[in-house]
């Protein structure tokens, strides 16, 4: 089921009108879960979500024993347990060897009950979380419909927070508006804007698969090819992940959830450890808290000077990207795309321990603080990470022309241009931008009521007009994940 | 309570804006828009609108009583023919080219049902339908359309509620045909919105193939064909000769013409492929019958088949699809079909 589908915005609609009438806790519960059910059974059948119930029955057995056990390694037990779960499950290439489950099963949305379930296991173990999570609460929590398939993904405490503080929450027009002007923006981005790019992506990168390097040194329009399909596909992973939040944002508020935002305008970042403070966020601050915390504080207890101690965070940062690109897929690409996040972030923070041992601390910042430095840095961290994901949308041809000598080369060339593009496109986008959001109209709309509405429904107009003239819905690229 | 209403007051003032806008739009790009006058599935095929729909909006097009004639097929149909080239040489006709990439004959079939549903009685017996043939078209309906056996153009015209379909046969729901038209009139303001997306993008779906046509290439191209059609052997193009013999009997039972046109390929395609050895051989069992009715005739362009005229497989250069254009116009005018 995709989120733009009729099934789950019935659902949905069902929720936010049934949520605004009932104000008693227990009953919203029976709501959400109903909910949650209806939208797991359009998911797949439930022969199929067999393997997902077991893993969500095997978390919450294992949830009960940490609350209740003292043993210092029950913990690690767990964790692995639910991991090596996860592995076989998702089938892995590294674990091909063990039988599969005897029936065809779905694992959409498994790979964020993996994380919300060790975000329990942990904060159950460290007493973050007091009460142990009942069953109903469990279920709603790990199979909140809005987040299901690809999060934001919300911290328990917070969940169960809003799920009390949402029977006193009062709806206002201007929250209601807020709301519906962001679930259709997102629709606009998912339907409108993805559609094109993705037809626009679909030329160069079947060119690019279909040719092999030809001429010398390198052929020119295969190389700028590339480069155009990696700025379209960034643009593209962006405002279809970016769409799909708006959409689940805007839906949970108007039933009184508020989702945590996971993006904060990543075409900004400075370096490659500010993009993942702003890129797919609830994800970055999960592998902080429970790898890179955990992990830097491991290696720091091992190797105590204090002077290998940046080198050691390097170490932590480069393992952690690894993880998280391996958690994007199954098979050996993700683990180069791993690598590459690795060798993104680790580069970085190698670089900034370099300049401050050299400039000091104060230097350093006021180096940074250049405008020429901060763009040229802007536009080498959005290239390299343009560049990274081409291991998300490369078939075999492509992967293995890049994995020659001829292809890393024209690769890299490729990367030169989107760098220098960037770096003349980022000072012109900001001017349009700042005009765009400093203009008189655009103000006027903001302030207006009715001029938003109208806004709103123009958006919605287009939509509407859009998806009756498509053939193909655009699908949610992270829904794979 | 009052959350509910907050809720519902508002989706409905933001329904009502969003129902106002669309007419008022609708009305604008009406005005502002006139018709292209001829249906074409080529400049239809953009980003936001696949070809079948193209066809099925395009409908509004067509003068119902007009003498009207139909280039069907595939895509090297779609490409080959250019409708803007034949229209002025043939006098009285207006051309338009209705075919569909990777059609088999069953959805060519249910082309030529779905125009000649929008004809007058007048219309229908003025009607010429052009069919491009080659052996990709005779693809099986299970391996092109899968289990469930939805082609492209029922997705499409499901939108419409308009149609029934059974074993790849359009049934009309109960409706007066005038309202039928009118209906299909509704959506020329869409029309108008596409070809207004095409000129702000720049954009239509198809990009044309520019790499080498190499040994490589070629033996790629093979393993695409032995994919895409299955097994060769002789039940696929029965069963798709079939829907071929339906056709022509539609044709034959509204008073309408029938021309068969064998399109080139590549003489490489031709020489390696065992589909297109299969199909010359069956053609002469199963279009000779055909072609000895009276309201059929057959139009041999085999021998357009230069290398060089090709940019991959299949597909025509442009400058080729002026050539072939004209050659269909001045073969066309020297048959009966177009005399009577």
């Amino acid at each position: 089921m995709e989120v733009t589908s009729f099934a789950f915005l019935g659902v949905a609609l069902a929720v936010i009108l049934l949520m605004n009438v009932v104000t008693n806790l227990a009953w919203r519960r029976y709501i959400l879960l109903a909910a949650n059910l209806l939208i797991l059974k359009d998911l797949a059948t439930p022969t199929e979500l067999l393997p997902t119930a077991l893993f969500l029955l095997l978390g919450y057995v294992l949830l009960t024993v940490q609350y209740h056990s003292s043993n210092r390694y029950s913990l690690g037990i767990a964790v692995a347990l639910v991991v090596l779960v996860f592995v076989v499950l998702k089938r892995y290439t590294i674990v091909r060897f063990i039988p599969s489950f005897p029936i065809q099963y779905s694992v959409v949305g498994l790979s964020y009950l993996l994380f919300r379930l060790i975000h329990l296991l942990v904060d159950v173990r460290q007493r973050a979380i007091t009460c142990l999570p009942g069953p109903l609460g469990y279920m709603n929590y790990m199979c909140f419909f809005p987040s299901l398939l690809s999060g934001p993904i919300q911290r328990f405490q917070d969940f169960e927070g809003q799920e009390v503080a949402s029977t006193q929450y009062e709806q206002t027009r201007d929250s209601v508006e807020r709301a519906l002007s962001r679930i259709i923006l997102g629709f606009l981005k998912v339907l409108v804007v993805c559609g094109l790019l993705m037809r626009t992506h679909y030329f160069p990168s079947e060119f690019l698969a279909w040719t092999r390097l030809a001429g010398s040194p390198l052929e020119a329009s295969w190389v700028i090819r590339y480069a155009v399909a990696c700025i379209v596909y960034t643009v593209f992973l962006y405002l279809n992940f970016s769409g799909y939040m708006d959409i689940v944002i805007g839906l949970a508020a108007l039933f009184g959830f508020k989702l945590p935002e996971n993006f904060n305008q990543p075409f900004r970042s400075t370096n490659f450890l500010d993009l993942w403070s702003r890129w797919h966020i609830t994800l970055s601050e999960w592998f902080r808290f429970y790898l890179f915390n955990p992990l830097l504080k491991h290696l720091a207890r091992r190797y105590p000077a204090p002077r290998v101690l940046p080198y050691l965070g390097v170490m932590a940062f480069f393992i952690t990207f690894v993880v998280m690109g391996l958690w994007h897929g199954t098979t050996p690409i993700y683990l180069v795309y791993g690598l590459l996040l690795g060798l993104g972030v680790s580069s970085n923070k190698l670089f900034q321990v370099y300049l401050q041992a050299k400039q000091g601390k104060h230097a350093y910042e006021r180096w940074r603080q250049r405008r020429l430095v901060g763009l040229f840095a802007r536009s080498l961290t959005i290239s390299y990470f343009a560049m990274a994901l081409t291991c998300l949308w490369a078939d075999g041809n492509l992967a293995v022309i890049l994995s020659t000598w001829r292809g890393f080369s024209a690769a890299l060339a490729a990367w030169t241009i989107v760098w220098i593009l960037g770096s003349i496109a980022f000072p012109i986008v900001e001017v349009v931008r700042e005009t765009f959001t400093n203009s008189k109209l655009l103000n006027e709309i903001r302030a207006n009521p009715r001029l938003r509405m109208l806004a709103t429904a123009a958006q919605l107009w287009i939509v509407l007009a859009t998806t009756l003239m498509f053939q193909n819905q655009v699908t949610f690229v992270y829904r794979a994940f | 309570m009052h959350n509910l209403r907050t809720v519902l007051v508002r989706l409905a003032v933001l329904v009502t804006t969003c129902a106002t806008l669309s007419v008022v739009i609708s009305l604008c790009v009406w005005m502002l828009w006139g018709r292209l006058g001829y249906i074409d599935t080529e400049r239809m095929n953009t980003i936001y609108t696949p070809e079948p729909l193209g066809l099925a909006h395009g409908i509004a097009e067509v003068d119902p009583d007009g003498q009207n004639l139909f280039l069907v097929g595939s895509s090297n149909v779609r490409e080959g023919f250019r409708p803007n080239i034949i229209n002025g040489r043939l006098p009285g006709f207006t051309v338009h080219n209705v075919a569909i990439g990777a059609s088999n004959i069953a959805q060519v079939y249910e082309s030529v049902q779905y125009v000649n549903h929008f004809l007058s009685p007048v219309g229908r017996r003025n009607a010429v339908y052009v069919v491009g043939i080659w052996y990709g078209q005779f693809v099986s309906n299970q391996k092109r359309w899968g289990s469930i056996g939805l082609t492209d153009l029922d997705l499409e015209l499901r939108k419409f509620h308009l149609f029934k379909v059974n074993d790849y046969e359009l049934k009309a729901l109960a409706m007066p045909r005038s309202m039928e038209v009118n209906y299909m009139r509704l959506f020329l303001p869409l029309i108008a919105a596409k070809r207004l997306m095409i000129y702000a993008t720049g954009t239509q779906i198809r990009a044309p193939y520019t790499g080498a046509v190499d040994a490589n290439y070629k033996a790629e191209s093979m393993k695409f064909w032995r994919n895409y059609m299955g097994a060769a052997d002789c039940s696929a193009y029965a069963q798709q000769f079939e829907y071929l013999n339906r056709l022509s009997a539609l044709i034959r039972n509204t008073g309408g013409k029938l021309v068969l046109v064998d399109m080139p390929l590549p003489t490489w395609h031709k020489r390696q492929s065992p589909y297109e050895r299969l199909f010359q051989n069956l053609k002469q069992t199963y279009i000779e019958p055909l072609v000895s009715s009276q309201h059929v005739s057959y139009i041999e362009m085999q021998t357009l088949d230069s290398d060089d005229d090709f940019y991959d497989s299949a597909h025509p250069k442009a400058a080729t699809a002026v050539r072939w254009s004209s050659a269909l116009a001045n073969s066309l005018k020297t048959r009966a079909v177009l005399k009577d």
